[in-house]
């Protein structure tokens, strides 16, 4: 089936590629996502159910899936809407390189082997810089060379450390071939996640190459996640993109980085000795994204990189969870989940913003809600959610990651991340407000630009998370146990 | 054989920290993919398929050997920049550097000392990668940044080898997939970065700001 649906989504794509009227162009790649809706639907409906060897349908792999397909629907609405200006051929380049990038996503999240993970993940750099150079200025080219250089570079590490993985399965399966026929063979290395669970269980392999191989992964795999050291050219990349494609960027890959550093996170935890370590190695990651963060929020102006900043810092927070553990871990995947989300929704609502003023200066703009007041109500209540103010989810799962951290002993964490946290509230609130109800001439503003259909979805989209963080949904609350466990 | 290739792949690492001249490292980059299709072909053996070694000749020989300097050579035809920038590091200083990398590979190496990697192949790939990282980060113009992100793919690949283990075919795709970003690198930089950024140096590329 799954080949079935690549073969659709390649024909759409194709379609896409190849009409020559913008009516039949935005009809094709809704059609691409509608139809990315059914799969993900689909994959759900068949659950647990392995295809093509390296796809498996588990519950972290599907949830992400149909919130992407979600988030890349309305992306591409608002898409659609945001470059009513552009040529016909600027059109479809966009749009032919959002789908590539849904498709090379679809199986990061799916891919149950490591090396296909790694392969989907260096698909999505070429399909994301396409996205990045749209605007074919010297901005867009400064950003997109950065993003693939970095993100090759940073690509190339974790395949060492993918290298590194397969010595621990190829010395588990040689062991396996010994015990059966008393002698020691070469044996092919299995790089399913599953297998290296198993290996790094049974205690095969060198724990020191286990050690290097996650810190190898997690470095490579930084400028996906958005987190240090590499977290900067995602944060240029959110700002030379045009912004529906930022929104997508800073939700969906950013939640394709989480899934790829989960799953082998959770696979190197059947040692206790790694299993400690690669928890150290994510609350110093964690805590030097935060202190990015923060730092950078201060000095931005530009509304985009405000918000690719606050990516950084829940991306900081969700490492901060993989490295507690226990209540942690639940903590880091729910505020993954939420994160996608509530910023899709944030920067989509900024597209608009930006449709209507020109810019994205947050200390040139204003008036915002009385341009704009259901728009304005979703900025609102996007902020609201970001800085983890009840009801939002974020407010309960950053409530479990700190008293993780005082549980763990490890105030010495909790002080210095509590204060950043403070400072990363004060500067969202200090450069999104103003934009709201700062005095400005609305007859400069292109009140054209609003569309409140998006912000009512928008809206529902955030109440979602909201509900989520007041009412513990045991449906809920057995998706993350089953991702978790 | 095998011996003599490797210090001479470690030797071309040694050059590429001192030499100023980005013909040369164009020179470099393709005398280490001849080196390492010795290297690979040594490694598979004469019991290996077919497969296997027109895999390995394609990614080593075409790729690495032809394509990648050819396409650097383009590059510098192009730009007609030729040197590094006068501001970047000294060729005393960087050969002293380059020494010191290769020290700390070499203890790491002993360290790290294990059955199931060639320690020898694990040296020099870990020399290659660092040397890789120097070239990025102490370098002012992005052709040399380019360079070093050649010589990490070479390490990258002479780990793969070193590693000793028998992969599956999709870690030999893997590396393919990573060897053809290098050319899309290229091919980027031809087309459009030495077109729009005259001089290369990467101070240039700095408009992006907060």
């Amino acid at each position: 089936m799954l080949i079935n649906l690549l073969i659709i989504f390649s024909i759409a794509v194709l379609l896409v590629a190849l009409s020559r009227k913008r009516t039949y162009v935005h009809f094709f790649a809704q059609l691409f996502f509608a139809g990315q809706g059914t799969a993900a639907i689909w994959t759900v409906l068949h659950g647990g159910a392995t295809e093509l060897t390296y796809f498996t349908f588990d519950p972290l792999g599907t949830t992400y899936y149909g919130l992407m397909a979600l988030v890349g629907w309305i992306c591409c609405w608002q898409s659609v809407r945001y470059l009513d200006r552009e040529s016909l051929r600027e059109s479809k380049i966009y749009l032919v390189s959002f789908m590539a990038l849904n498709l090379a996503l679809t199986g990061v999240y799916l891919s149950n082997n490591i090396t296909v993970t790694w392969i989907f993940l260096e698909a999505t750099t070429l399909a994301a810089a396409g996205l990045t150079y749209h605007r074919r200025t010297l901005r867009s080219l400064e950003a997109t060379w950065k993003y693939i250089f970095i993100s090759s570079v940073g690509i190339a590490v974790a395949y060492l450390g993918v290298l590194l993985f397969s010595t621990v399965t190829s010395a588990a399966a040689m062991a396996a071939t010994a015990g059966a026929a008393g002698e020691t063979t070469e044996a092919m290395a299995d790089l399913s996640y599953a297998g290296l669970a198993q290996a790094v269980a049974a205690g095969a392999g060198n724990t020191l190459y286990i050690k290097l191989a996650f810190l190898f992964i997690l470095v490579g795999y930084s400028s996906k996640v958005e987190i240090f050291p590499f977290c900067t050219v995602g944060v240029d990349a959110n700002h030379s993109a045009p912004t529906p494609a930022s929104a997508f960027i800073s939700s969906a890959l950013v939640g394709g980085g989480f899934v790829a550093v989960f799953r082998v996170w959770k696979a190197i935890q059947g040692s206790a000795e790694v299993a400690a370590w690669s928890g150290h190695v994510l609350l110093l990651f964690g805590g030097l994204s935060l202190l990015m963060a923060a730092v950078y929020l201060g000095r931005t102006k530009n509304l985009k990189r405000l918000a690719a900043y606050s990516t950084v810092e829940n991306s900081g927070l969700m490492m901060l969870g993989l490295g507690i553990g226990g209540w942690g871990v639940w903590a880091a995947v729910l505020h993954s989940l939420a994160h996608t989300l509530i910023k899709g929704s944030f920067l989509l609502q900024i597209s608009v913003v930006g449709k209507m003023y020109g810019n994205y200066k947050v200390t040139r703009n204003g008036g915002y809600f009385r341009a704009d007041p259901l728009g304005a109500l979703v900025m609102v209540c996007c902020l609201l959610a970001l800085i983890a103010m009840p009801p939002s989810v974020l407010f309960r799962t950053e409530y479990l990651i700190f008293t993780g951290l005082l549980s763990g002993g490890l105030w010495w964490i909790f002080v210095p991340v509590a204060l950043l946290l403070v400072a990363v509230i004060y500067w969202l609130c200090a450069k999104i407000l103003p934009l709201l109800s700062r005095p400005a001439d609305l007859e400069q503003i292109d009140r054209e630009g609003r569309n409140p259909w998006l912000s009512a979805v928008l809206l529902l989209l955030v109440v979602v998370t909201f509900a989520a963080g007041v009412w513990q949904a045991p449906e809920l609350g057995a998706l993350i146990d089953k991702i978790v466990y | 054989m095998l011996l003599l290739f490797l210090i001479m792949y470690a030797v071309s690492l040694l050059y590429v920290a001192v030499t100023e001249r980005f013909r040369h490292y164009a020179w470099l980059v393709g005398a280490q993919g001849w080196l390492l299709l010795g290297i690979a072909l040594m490694q598979l053996g004469p019991g290996e398929g077919w497969g296997a070694k027109i895999f390995v000749m394609a990614e080593t020989l075409l790729c690495k050997g032809i394509l990648v300097p050819y396409l650097l050579f383009r590059i510098i035809r192009n730009t007609k920049i030729n040197r590094v920038s006068r501001r970047s590091m000294s060729a005393f200083v960087s050969i002293l550097v380059s020494v010191a990398v290769l020290v700390v590979s070499l203890s790491i190496t002993r360290w790290v000392d294990d059955s199931q990697i060639n320690t020898l192949f694990f040296g020099v790939s870990l020399f290659g990668l660092l040397t890789g990282l120097v070239l990025i980060t102490t370098r002012q113009r992005i052709f040399s940044h380019l360079v070093g992100f050649l010589i990490i793919e070479n390490a990258v690949f002479l780990f793969s080898l070193a590693v000793g283990t028998e992969f599956p075919m999709l870690v030999n795709v893997g590396i393919l997939l990573d060897i053809l970003m290098g050319v899309l690198l290229l091919g980027l930089f031809l087309s459009k970065i030495g077109d729009r950024l005259p001089n290369l140096d990467h101070e240039k590329l700095s408009s992006i700001k907060d």
